[in-house]
């Protein structure tokens, strides 16, 4: 209990400080809301008036607490660009976000653990170093080449999908899953690749290990000893590196977004940074650090649960 | 239990590659025998009535779907085909009737009445009334961009049902092209429920996705071609390109050159020009840029021919001052010799000035607008060749706002200034040394005393020669280098046609079709 209210704490303090330097860092670069809302068309007087109606003119804190509470109270505020709630716009944008995490999450995980049980089972033989060798090559191509790969030879060459055609779940939920599978396969390629290199490592060196000898003295297939129990041992380091991807996923899809035109959270992050608008850009970074906060802690709980022996408090 | 059979696993492998290497190619002869069925019975490209478009836009509405509150170029682009004023723009740009259906102008530009078009709708179906379009001029004297020459207004009032006539304070012949401002059904919230008269009615909108319209059937005026429209946000300059490949997209305007010339067997290409004036504009307050000469010595040293090869292969039309030649009748072709390079005056120019070594300076440039970034490069290159350093500082769009536009703490910019209205002061007004939109803070008492002039006089014709006038002085007094106004490339896929251009920031969406 207690442990549990110290990590709750301890999230609570660091979205209180990331708000903050938000909130500075508007306050410090350059243009505002209302100056981008009047572009070339702005005089003084219109740009104060403009202000005055944003209520960009009260002071520091003010601002900020004002904020803040309407934060905690659910209110995410009112996006200046849309003149929408900041829920109603980022809702629909942070579900196609997450669809194409969970799909790339779900690729990386059903092709990292066999490749890197195989390659371990075949340690040195000629499959495992062709297969190590491609690896590398895929682990240094970043995602979003690997994107604009896909979408020229899968794409305009191939035809099986068109590049640009993203559309909506409300629209066709069969093209939206089957055109999001790109993007989300052009992701999931290098982190499957880094998984594979950590894992099969990992399971390396449980092979050295007297358990594995025992194992297969007591007539246990190569299956269930790879499979079971070297795998239980050997997926800790790579878990965290799960976690991490993760985490890496949502916070950078603004670039695979870029390249197959979806609107999702981190084109409209952008966008909004761009327009300092300032209720969509807070909302949203703190949805993703609260992500990442409390998928390093489920992470901390999985290790526990695979090892008891590990002590969460060091 | 048997070991994994490397060798099947392989040939499965390679199987699958092949399957689908032979799905796709098959897929090609599919469209492609398709494409020449259709085209042996295309031979006149004629229009046909239905379908629907995609139209790549590179930037969301983000100011607002009220027509007298957006100020965006793309939003009053896309908003054109949705709303309507008294009258409106046709291409070559005159002024037509549309929310009225005749207009008078009498005691030389003080009252202006419009008789209101017979059975003319909203997108509602509810009938246009004389009640709508007074609360819309009234509601242009109060908010939005227009509000400085609708306070001219003196009273508007409805003459009978059909009839408005509005008496302006001032008398002003020009008033007129500021009537194609749209007008709304009275009361209501238009940024929430967009309703004009346009051929097209807005349906719906998802933020940072598209944007969908569809045709109004009840349109007063001749009916649109295509059903819907769908106006999908792409920023990315290649992925532009792509998409205009794969189809996902039909048209897209203002391209570069490169990106035109990738889509040339999908697109048919249309070369237009941006309608703006592109120039190095320079900041009159700071020095060295307050003495004439200086200004003077920049304009010998560049040549705009130049830059239009390097950034736009060649394309492109070269101005001489502030006014482009879409703009027609304002418009002095001869103003573009005024400074034909010559690096030995340039060079003396500075001597007299006082600058014999030259001298270094900065020119600021927004990042997100390449061409702009692209035609700075060149311009530090020319001037080198009079011993003039120049540096380039990119910025945000944002920052450009703050501090180049609105405090004018800079020293040099390269942007492109558009004309907001049909009108010879859209362009020329901005330089009076007491416009608040002054930002190159020019001063200049006979360009003052000029424009005075044109206020007073209501004869069409010499208000044309005093603009023109205008344009001469800032020409030869050197305001800003002059450059271009930059072409523009719009693809448009080959299954349609029908794209004009217009001399305003406009895309006539009604005039598009698809051919049989």
């Amino acid at each position: 209990m207690k442990y549990i209210l110290k990590k709750t704490g301890f999230l609570v303090i660091t979205l209180l400080v990331i708000s903050f330097i938000t909130f500075l860092a508007f306050n410090i670069i350059p243009g505002d809301a209302a100056l981008s809302k009047l572009g070339t068309e702005a005089t003084v007087d219109q740009v104060n008036m403009l202000r005055e109606e944003l209520g960009l003119n009260a002071p520091f804190f003010s601002r900020y607490l004002s904020w803040l509470g309407g934060f905690i109270g659910g209110d995410f505020g009112i996006s200046f660009s849309y003149m929408i709630p900041v829920k109603e716009l980022i809702s629909g944008k942070f579900m196609i976000t997450i669809t194409m995490t969970i799909m790339a999450f779900v690729f990386i995980i059903l092709f990292s653990i066999p490749i890197a049980v195989f390659t371990a089972y075949k340690e040195n033989k000629i499959v495992d170093r062709v297969i190590t060798f491609l690896n590398q090559l895929f682990m240094s191509i970043p995602g979003f080449f690997l994107g604009i790969l896909i979408t020229f030879i899968f794409g305009l060459t191939f035809k099986i999908f068109m590049p640009g055609a993203y559309i909506s779940m409300q629209e066709n939920i069969g093209q939206y899953f089957y055109y999001l599978l790109f993007p989300s396969v052009a992701m999931a390629i290098p982190k499957t690749a880094m998984g594979v290199k950590i894992l099969r490592s990992s399971l390396i060196e449980e092979k050295k290990k007297r358990y594995v000898r025992a194992a297969r003295s007591r007539g246990n297939s190569n299956l269930r000893i790879y499979g079971v129990y070297m795998l239980k041992n050997a997926v800790i380091p790579v878990l965290t590196f799960w976690a991490m991807t993760i985490a890496d996923l949502i916070a950078n899809s603004v670039i695979i977004e870029r390249v197959f035109s979806i609107p999702g959270i981190g084109t409209l992050l952008v966008s909004s940074i761009a327009n300092r608008d300032f209720a969509v850009v807070q909302a949203i970074i703190i949805i993703i650090a609260v992500i990442i906060i409390v998928m390093n802690y489920l992470v901390d709980l999985l290790y526990k649960i695979i090892d008891p022996r590990i002590d969460l408090k060091n | 239990m048997k070991k994994l059979n490397i060798k099947k696993l392989l040939v499965l492998l390679l199987a699958t590659v092949v399957v689908i290497a032979l799905n796709g190619c098959s897929g090609d002869k599919q469209t492609s025998e398709v494409e020449d069925s259709s085209s042996s019975s295309q031979n006149l490209n004629e229009p046909q009535m239905g379908g629907s478009i995609v139209v790549g836009i590179p930037q969301d509405i983000e100011d607002s779907l009220d027509p007298h509150v957006a100020v965006a170029a793309g939003t009053s682009e896309i908003l054109f085909n949705v709303y309507e004023g008294l009258v409106k723009p046709d291409k070559d740009g005159n002024l037509i009737d549309a929310v009225a259906s005749e207009h008078e102008i009498k005691d030389a530009g003080k009252k202006y009445i419009f008789t209101l078009r017979e059975g003319i709708k909203f997108h509602d179906g509810s009938l246009v009334t004389v009640d709508d379009i007074i609360y819309s001029i009234k509601n242009l004297a109060d908010v939005g961009k227009m509000t400085s020459v609708f306070s001219n207004v003196e009273k508007v009032e409805a003459i009978d049902d059909k009839t408005v006539e509005i008496t302006l304070k001032e008398a002003d012949t020009e008033f007129l092209a500021f009537l194609t401002s749209a007008i709304v059904p009275k009361d209501t919230d238009v940024a929430k429920n967009p309703i004009g008269t346009g051929p097209y009615k807005y349906i719906s909108r998802n933020p940072g996705e598209n944007i969908i319209m569809e045709k109004f059937v009840d349109y007063w005026g001749d009916e649109a071609y295509l059903d819907k429209i769908t106006y999908k946000i792409i920023t990315d300059g290649n992925v532009i390109v792509t998409n205009l490949k794969s189809g996902s997209i039909d048209l897209f305007q203002r391209l570069t050159t490169s990106q035109s010339s990738q889509v040339e067997d999908i697109c048919d290409i249309y070369e237009g020009t941006m309608n703006l004036v592109q120039a190095l504009y320079l900041n009159n307050k700071v020095k060295p840029f307050d003495d004439v000469k200086v200004r003077q010595a920049l304009c010998y040293a560049v040549n705009p021919q130049e830059i239009m090869d390097f950034i736009s292969d060649g394309k492109g039309v070269e101005i001489g001052s502030s006014m482009f030649p879409t703009f027609g009748k304002y418009y002095v072709p001869e103003l573009t010799k005024t400074y034909d390079v010559n690096i030995e005056k340039a060079k003396s120019l500075l001597v007299e000035a006082g600058y014999p070594d030259g001298f270094e300076f900065t020119i600021t440039v927004p990042s997100n607008y390449q061409p702009h970034v692209d035609t700075a490069q060149v311009l530090v290159e020319q001037f080198a060749k009079i011993g003039v350093t120049a540096k380039i500082q990119t910025v945000e769009w944002a920052s450009w706002l703050s501090d180049v536009y609105m405090a004018r703490d800079y020293d040099s910019t390269v942007i492109g200034v558009d004309a907001s209205s049909l009108t010879g002061r859209a362009l020329l007004e901005r330089f009076l040394s007491t416009a608040g939109n002054n930002f190159i803070n020019y001063n200049n008492s006979t360009y003052d005393e000029v424009y005075s002039k044109i206020r007073k006089t209501s004869d069409e014709n010499e208000q044309v020669e005093l603009y023109k006038e205008l344009q001469k002085i800032l020409s030869e007094d050197a305001a800003n280098v002059y450059i271009q106004d930059m072409a523009n490339m719009v693809a448009l896929n080959k299954k349609y046609g029908g794209y004009e251009f217009y001399p305003l920031y406009v895309l006539d969406m009604s005039k598009i079709y698809l051919k049989k």
